[in-house]
């Protein structure tokens, strides 16, 4: 009898020490980001399998459809930033339901795809011409502003293509990941509620008797 | 098989989550002082099972071993099964606190149907156990994707569509869940017979 037991309890063990590292969440994780004036969702489902050809809707915060369409053979859809939300810089929640009750949603702040709502002195730093004029005078005298602002555009490309897997590294991040604290703290609870069942019911034997 | 937060009505909810409070104040009343253990044992194993995935189809699929739930506990599988759900909800994030009525009646429901239906085969012979158990298993999970898709009626494409997507999905984890359930029956007839044979209801 009581090795059966312990024979259980070694397999719920080597159950949770095979399955841990591998474990991945089940629902689905969307991640939005704008580049280049569109924005860019992507659904997945853990952190690996794309969502593919689901359902994925433009939301502003009342629940108000802006627009919707499916994702592609790897999970990602495109959009262009809707006027609506450009006017009244909104912020958007990008839904995606992928079916069987998987929903998953990304709140996109106005601060992550309005150019305008960034920080206003970083925006004229780097566009303002006369700093690189004053130190580019005398090898290059006919820079003009054109150029300075071409060149902005440019290192903003760059930067932005830079960013994109470290913004994707974060939102990862921001997923908390099931280790095996986690299993132990629920396991934990469970013998802990039955301790108490068991608590309950003996007093109710006691009195009986 | 979690179905996620956001994605029913008001109604489907809160309907659920009644019937879920009622099945299991019935499960805890019909639960013996000395079953407690093993309740708290399949809780622990239907808590787990969740972190087992099976990689087939567009989504991905866990174990759920609600089958196996039924048939050892009986209606103590509701109890079981909502304890499961919540601990899942807050540790790992599936499914969530406003689904976890109508989670509960999807996985718990054909449990209790699977231990009206198979039990009673558990007492002759093990050929029967096996055979039994493993129909058990299967249908546990073939009618929690029927009531998923009843459940989802209104958000998605309509039942029917909606159904055989889901069993569609789900009918590789019927035959591996079909399995796991004969397997675990047929090692407690051997080491541990009172497991099966105490008279529950």
């Amino acid at each position: 009898m009581k090795k059966h037991i312990l024979y259980i309890i070694t397999l719920l063990f080597s159950v949770i020490i095979f399955t841990s590292p591998s474990a991945k969440a089940h629902k689905v994780r969307v991640f939005a980001y704008e580049s280049g004036g569109e924005i860019t969702a992507e659904a997945k489902f853990g952190s690996d399998r794309p969502a593919k050809n689901s359902a994925i809707t433009v939301e502003t915060e009342d629940g108000e459809t802006l627009l919707s369409g499916t994702t592609d053979e790897v999970g990602i859809f495109r959009f262009a930033i809707p006027d609506a939300a450009q006017k009244k810089s909104m912020n958007l929640s990008i839904v995606v339901n992928a079916g069987e009750g998987h929903r998953g949603a990304w709140l996109l702040t106005p601060a992550d795809y309005l150019e305008e709502s960034r920080s206003p002195e970083m925006q004229r730093a780097a566009l303002s011409p006369s700093r690189l004029e004053n130190s580019t005078q005398h090898q290059v005298s006919d820079i003009s502003f054109r150029d300075c602002e071409q060149l902005a555009a440019m290192v903003e490309q760059i930067v932005e293509k830079e960013f994109a897997p470290i913004k994707r590294l974060l939102a990862e991040d921001r997923e908390k990941k099931i280790d095996i604290q986690a299993i132990l703290g629920g396991l934990g609870y469970i013998f802990g509620l039955a301790g108490i069942a068991l608590y309950f019911k003996g007093k109710k034997d006691g009195e009986k008797k | 098989m979690h179905i996620s937060e956001g994605v029913l009505n008001a109604p489907v909810l809160i309907g659920s989550g009644v019937a879920a409070a009622a099945f299991t104040t019935w499960g805890l009343k019909k639960m013996r002082f000395e079953r407690i253990m093993s309740v708290a044992l399949l809780t622990s194993a239907f808590f787990i099972a969740s972190l087992i995935h099976v990689p087939v189809g567009p989504g991905s699929i866990h174990l759920v071993l609600n089958g196996l739930l039924g048939i050892i506990l009986g209606w103590a599988c509701f109890p079981a099964i909502i304890t499961a759900l919540l601990l899942q909800a807050i540790f790992f994030q599936y499914g969530g606190f406003t689904v976890l009525g109508v989670n509960t009646i999807i996985m718990a429901l054909p449990a209790l149907i699977s231990f009206y239906l198979v039990r009673p085969w558990l007492k002759n012979g093990k050929k029967k156990q096996a055979i039994a158990a493993f129909f058990g298993g299967f249908s546990a999970i073939l009618l929690s994707s029927i009531l998923m898709a009843l459940a989802l009626v209104g958000s998605d494409k309509g039942f029917f569509d909606t159904a055989t997507l889901i069993i569609a999905a789900q009918f590789p984890l019927m035959i591996v869940e079909g399995f796991i359930t004969m397997f675990t029956v047929l090692f407690l007839a051997k080491v541990q017979p009172e497991f099966l044979h105490s008279n529950i209801p």
